[in-house]
């Protein structure tokens, strides 16, 4: 008899041809409770070239405005607090979501945030990253992500810069100048 | 990234090599294993979407399979009611997609994508066919070998993973740099399914059986 020894599987990349398998309808929706403020957050995805990546996909997860992570679901019984999109033909993603608040974890305080995963045809295992609402790093210094990177430029590739009153643009550097953090996924 | 997974850039797939990231993760302290995994109510699932081979005006041509298997932790406990997605090239090695160039039918009779949750004790079913193997661009004579590409959620954030499953004893699996892409050679193997004819039906379908582990859960960071 064989010991079963419950060993983990590996990631493999997504490939070019997941859109027919992941697509969901208003997959780029995130919705909040009652009352909270709308925001649209958009951004482009590079590569190390600084070309446009076509063929990402973008998870992100919000928590809820008591910093819980709803188990509410929306009009298609997806979690309201979950939306996914793929970068289109300028590697752009477009999500439709609201203005987190501040969440406490085990008693780590956070600054508002949406949590990221990307995906993409290169990527054999994924980038796990957060966005944050802040104006300035330095006005989120307490959190402990953002404490953990330490180096002021780096950190500030996790803010998203505010365009108009409720739309923030947030591009995504895979690879090279201005690389984005990315997060271990422990 | 987990113990088993690839590095970001492995330059025998080429498209690592400007798009993995260059500089070090930085540590996430923990927080990914207190987040849940979203959770998908029982109604995201419709009819038919655990069959893929009932999308079309007749079957589909190729290899009717059942693909079946349960989905754990690495403390062996079930994950329950969470979702997978599947999606697959057709018999020829074809993508019902737009970007395919592939020189292959399409089959009408076959989309190529399916969801379902685990049950109460992590078992999954679908219904599907053998996907072909079909030849990309990274290499001369390059062909990725048969696989079906499988989503999942986990009970944790941390465990959010996207993997492909292979068919036992296929020759395209040596010179694959995306399978090879994996450092451990058992965790190449685990993406390896293994032959099930008796979760297929008699004289209508084969069978195959893919359980899958997901590393990452709260109660095992601490190691085995
Ligand atoms: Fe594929």
């Amino acid at each position: 008899m064989t010991t079963y020894k419950n060993e983990g599987i590996a990631s493999q990349t997504i490939g070019p041809f997941f859109h027919n398998g992941l697509k969901w309808e208003q997959g780029n929706r995130i919705v909040g409770d009652a009352g909270a403020v709308a925001v649209t957050v958009y951004g482009k995805v590079r590569d190390g070239a600084g070309a446009v990546v076509t063929d990402a996909m973008i998870e992100m997860w919000a928590a809820d405005g008591d910093g819980t992570f709803s188990e509410t679901v929306n009009a298609q019984q997806r979690p309201r607090g979950f939306a996914r999109i793929a970068t289109d033909a300028e590697g752009v993603y477009r999500v439709h979501a609201f203005m987190p608040t501040h969440t406490s974890i085990d008693g780590e305080r956070f600054a508002p945030h949406l949590n990221v995963v990307i995906f993409a045809r290169g990527l054999l295992t994924p980038l796990f990253t957060r966005v944050y609402f802040a104006p300035l790093v330095s006005t989120i210094a307490f959190d402990p992500i953002i404490a953990a990177i330490g180096d002021e430029a780096r950190a500030a590739t996790l803010l998203a810069v505010k365009i108009a009153p409720n739309a923030y643009q947030w591009d995504i550097q895979l690879q090279g100048d201005g690389e984005t953090v990315f997060l271990t996924r422990d | 990234m987990s113990r088993f997974d690839p590095a970001y850039i492995f330059p025998d797939y080429r498209s690592t090599t400007l798009r993995g990231p260059k500089l070090a993760l930085v540590s996430a302290g923990g927080i990914m294993a207190k987040l849940p995994a979203p959770k998908f109510s029982a109604a995201f699932i419709k009819d038919k979407d655990a069959d893929l081979t009932v999308h079309g005006r007749s079957t589909p041509l190729g290899e009717r399979m059942v693909l079946h298997g349960r989905v754990t932790d690495e403390a062996g406990q079930p994950v329950r009611d969470s979702l997978i997605e599947i999606w697959q090239a057709n018999a020829s090695g074809r993508y019902n997609h737009p970007s395919d160039n592939h020189d292959a039918p399409l089959d009408p009779n076959f989309l190529g994508a399916g969801k379902t949750l685990t049950d109460s004790d992590g078992n999954y079913r679908f219904v599907t066919i053998r996907p072909g193997a079909y030849p990309w661009k990274n290499h001369k004579f390059a062909w990725r070998p048969a696989h079906i590409h499988i989503s999942l959620f986990g009970d944790v954030y941390a465990q959010r993973t996207i993997t492909q499953m292979y068919f036992p004893r296929d020759p395209m699996l040596a010179i694959d740099p995306i399978f090879n892409g994996i450092p451990d050679a058992g965790a190449r193997e685990r993406l390896i399914c293994t032959m099930d004819l008796e979760a297929g039906i008699e004289e209508v379908m084969t069978g195959y059986r893919f359980d899958i582990v997901l590393s990452g859960a709260k109660s095992t960071v601490f190691g085995l």
